[in-house]
């Protein structure tokens, strides 16, 4: 177990940038921004500043509200939780990541458990997520492996790259979505579109489920 | 005229993508859309609970009972997952909250009508998001559970909301 397992940091700043930075054995520590106990493993920062930083063990969890500035989240995490309105977010890792963003650009290195993101605009990129669920107006979504999907989007076109034995479910109304499977990966497919291309060269299997269904949006599953 | 209706869950809700949707598949098609929500909402409330009004795509509901405004959204929820297509979208995102707004007529208005409008913005489609006031109102809910997001801020409110999203349990 992570030394900051258990232990929870609430960030509550307004338009400033947020840099935390999760190493092994590193203490407590937060500089232009103030900190203290918020109950039982539980500690809540919040600064007045234009940017914060804040250094933590790894293994610690976040919950973080801003409004417009970068969020950076270096190093190992637990669960991560951000709300924010333009700012960037990157996270290196984190257990579990929930991120909602009007328009900032959305940053997730690897996320090994559920990753939740809510989006307006932005543009996403997933580098690793167990479980993805993710929901955009129009940014637009690439997930580089993921293994497990539900994603919807208005207009934002969805690019994934599954693992083996994939499980994904995307729906769209003008977007289009672009699927690479994993090499020798067979799942049964449903693709439909009621006015878009629909391209795939894969044989259908039983190894997973990829269901995609679009308004207008072109549809393309391809063999890596 | 009673000012207000008392205490009782504020809750919003928004079809994401209608302007697309109708751009693309005509005023009728949307029409359509429209009905069906109204009408799967207008099966689900629970007596006392009500339609305040309709605001496009969106719709103010009130309900005297947390418990029931949680048990109602969640199984419309899964009731929009069912019967959503692309060509019948019910990608219905719903906020709520706990408190008691001011009656003005057949409406309700308030500082806590504003605040559960705010966070159905912070919802994605399928999902329905509680305050901690509307948690606190209704702490244990039979199939519910609540995973806590955290504080957000939302436009207009000074302070941070603490947030949740309520979830049915799995069976």
């Amino acid at each position: 177990m992570a030394a900051g397992a258990g232990l929870l940091l609430t960030i509550t700043v307004r338009s400033a940038a947020v840099r935390v930075v999760a190493e092994a054995g590193r203490e407590l520590a937060v500089r232009k921004g103030h900190i203290e106990a918020d109950g039982a493993g539980r500690w809540r920062v919040e600064s007045d500043h234009s940017s914060v930083e804040v250094e933590c063990p790894e293994g610690t969890s976040l919950a973080i509200a801003n409004t417009s500035g970068r969020v950076e989240c270096r190093g190992e995490f637990g669960d991560v939780r951000i709300t924010t309105s333009s700012g960037r977010v990157e996270i290196d890792r984190a257990t579990e990541v929930d991120v909602r963003t009007t328009s900032g650009r959305v940053a997730i290195e690897d996320c090994t458990g559920s990753c939740t993101i809510r989006t307006t605009s932005s543009r996403v990129e997933v580098g690793h997520a167990g479980d993805a669920d993710v929901a955009t107006t129009s940014g637009r979504i690439t997930l580089h492996e993921v293994t497990r999907l539900n994603a919807q989007s208005v207009s934002g076109s969805i690019h994934v790259t599954a693992r083996a034995s994939p499980d994904l479910s995307i729906r769209t109304m003008s977007a289009g979505v672009d699927v690479t499977l994993a090499p020798g990966s067979t799942p049964a497919t449903d693709l439909r579109s009621t006015s878009g291309k629909v391209r795939t060269t894969c044989p259908s299997g039983h190894d997973g489920q990829v269901d995609v269904e679009t308004g207008s949006g072109s549809i393309t599953v391809r063999c890596r | 005229m009673p000012v207000s209706d008392g205490a009782g869950a504020i809750v919003f809700t928004d079809i994401v993508g209608f302007t697309e949707f109708t751009a693309n598949f005509g005023d009728d098609r949307a029409l359509a859309l429209l009905e069906r929500q109204e009408e799967l909402v207008r099966a689900a409330l629970p007596t006392g609970a009500r339609i305040v009004k309709q605001l496009g795509d969106g719709l103010l509901l009130f309900f005297p009972h947390m418990v029931d405004a949680l048990s109602t959204c969640l199984a419309l929820t899964e009731q929009y997952g069912k019967e959503s297509t692309v060509e019948l979208p019910l990608w219905v995102r719903t906020g709520m909250h706990f408190g008691e707004p001011r009656r003005r007529g057949d409406d309700l208005i308030g500082h806590d009508v504003n605040l559960a409008a705010r966070v159905a913005d912070l919802a994605g489609p399928g999902e329905v998001l509680a305050t901690a006031d509307a948690v606190a109102a209704a702490p244990t809910v039979a199939g519910v559970s609540f995973a806590e997001l955290g504080p957000v801020f939302v436009k207009g409110i000074p302070d941070a909301v603490r947030l949740y999203r309520a979830e049915p349990l799995a069976p």
